[in-house]
């Protein structure tokens, strides 16, 4: 019966989603009330989840597990943030200043890590992948792609030079629509599948 | 408007698929089950992590619902019970973690469905979050890859390409790494450092190559056909447009 109610839910709420994109005049106050609901439960989720993570940080702690001293961190972190937040409220100067010189600094250095295991990986990509026709095809169309986005190859309007530097140019974009028309196709039929309720991942 | 009539259109003939397939294949026919190398390299992994009691780290993405990416988290859920084996020790154990509430609620539901009989999930199988945000997951997923050496680490649904530092460091931990899913930079990005790695529709057809389930057998079958009918719209479109008639 649980499992019954859920995929009622389930299927008629999308279905109804479904129909607001096509009839939005009509349905519309229908998908404002469902938008809510999502964006509650969603929220209601998210709390789920923080509390999740704080208590993996607090078995952390009571079983002086390796790491222990990072989670006393953040565990204090995240309570100082929280009530800061919650007494000073999100407007505060104080807590923008925060926000802007505590945290957007640890990210952008935490983004220069990960730019600099980009460059050392992409030089060990050979030896990840081999000289396989796939891997010379991806490694010729990164390289090519860099160098006719540079700027400096250029051709006389209207010539040959200069539409086989376009399509040079455009090749990468070509195919990240292939990848993307595809990845479309196969989010369609979850989609479908799970309207049809052939897939019922909320409750199997 | 006729954009409108198109897409419903693409979706009516998806949907009158899957229906016909599924009664099809539920009594006449059969679609067999295409061996993918990299598929098959990952079933391995998880068998010998069992067999060896090893720990197996199963990431279901940043987030349930990405809009740029729609049904990726939803496929992430779906290929969760094709790793929920009753022999999963607590000596090797899983974890089970996503950067969302909702994936991480969602998996505990079906860890929980899955071994309602009589097994102590909760010993074997922790579903951890270990941070709401892009950055604040990968140091939460670092320190837990060095904490518990792994067999397997498996990738999928919705994420960023700031997995490629956690998938370095499992890299050189040791392990069989495994990616199916992200958005189009990571899987680019991935491409370049992880050797099984699904790319575009390829991380839609994972559930039909693990689960060898009518349902799954059925949108497998749907996808291929919608891929060829892709193919033949576009290759007309383009030779249309060459002879100037589109």
């Amino acid at each position: 019966m649980k499992k019954m109610a859920a995929t009622i839910i389930a299927v008629v709420v999308g279905l109804t989603v479904l129909c607001g994109y096509y009839f939005q005049a009509i349905l519309s106050p229908v998908l404002r009330v469902i938008f809510d609901w999502f964006v509650l439960l969603l929220g209601a989720a998210s709390l789920i989840g923080i509390g999740y993570l704080i208590r993996l940080h607090f078995t952390k702690l009571m079983r002086s597990q390796k790491g222990a001293f990072y989670s006393i961190l953040l565990i204090v972190v995240f309570f100082l943030t929280m009530i800061t937040g919650f007494v000073l409220t999100l407007d505060n100067p104080f807590y923008q200043g925060l926000i802007l010189n505590v945290q957007i600094p640890v990210e952008a250095s935490f983004l220069s890590i990960m730019a600099a295991t980009l460059l050392y990986t992409s030089l060990r990509f050979v030896r990840t992948r081999g000289w396989t026709p796939m891997s010379i095809g991806f490694l010729g169309s990164a390289v090519a792609s860099l160098v006719f986005n540079l700027g400096y190859i250029q051709g006389q309007p209207g010539t040959v030079g200069a539409a086989l530097i376009l399509f040079f140019r455009r090749l990468p974009m070509v195919g990240a629509r292939g990848i993307l028309l595809g990845m479309a196709i196969g989010g369609l039929l979850v989609g479908v599948r799970i309207l049809l309720a052939l897939d019922r991942p909320y409750g199997e | 408007m006729i954009l409108n009539w198109l897409s419903l259109s693409i979706l009516g003939l998806a949907a009158f698929l899957l229906i016909i397939f599924s009664i099809l294949l539920k009594d006449k026919m059969d679609y067999p089950i295409r061996q993918d190398a990299r598929v098959s390299r990952l079933v391995q992994a998880h068998i010998a992590a069992i067999e060896r009691q090893e720990h197996q780290n199963i990431f279901l993405g940043q987030h349930l619902f990405c809009p740029a990416y729609p049904g990726v988290g939803l496929d992430a859920i779906a290929v969760l019970p094709a790793f929920l084996d009753s022999e999963i020790g607590k000596v090797g154990g899983m974890s089970v973690s996503g950067g969302d509430g909702s994936l991480v609620v969602l998996a505990r539901e079906i860890i929980a469905g899955r071994y309602r009989a009589g097994f102590n999930h909760q010993l074997a199988v922790t579903t951890p979050l270990y941070g709401p945000t892009p950055l604040s997951l990968t140091p939460g997923i670092l320190s837990e890859i060095h904490d518990n050496p792994h067999h397997l680490f498996a990738l999928f649904g919705s994420y960023g390409p700031e997995v490629l530092t956690t998938v370095s460091t499992a890299r050189r931990l040791g392990g069989h790494i495994f990616a199916a899913g992200g958005s189009i930079i990571s899987q680019a990005t991935l491409f370049a450092n992880v050797e099984d790695v699904l790319i575009g529709e390829e991380i839609f057809i994972l559930p039909g190559l693990l689960i060898p389930k009518t349902k799954f057998k059925v949108t497998l079958l749907t996808e291929d056909i919608l891929r060829i009918l892709l193919m033949a719209a576009l290759i007309i479109a383009v030779i249309l447009k060459m002879v100037s008639i589109l």
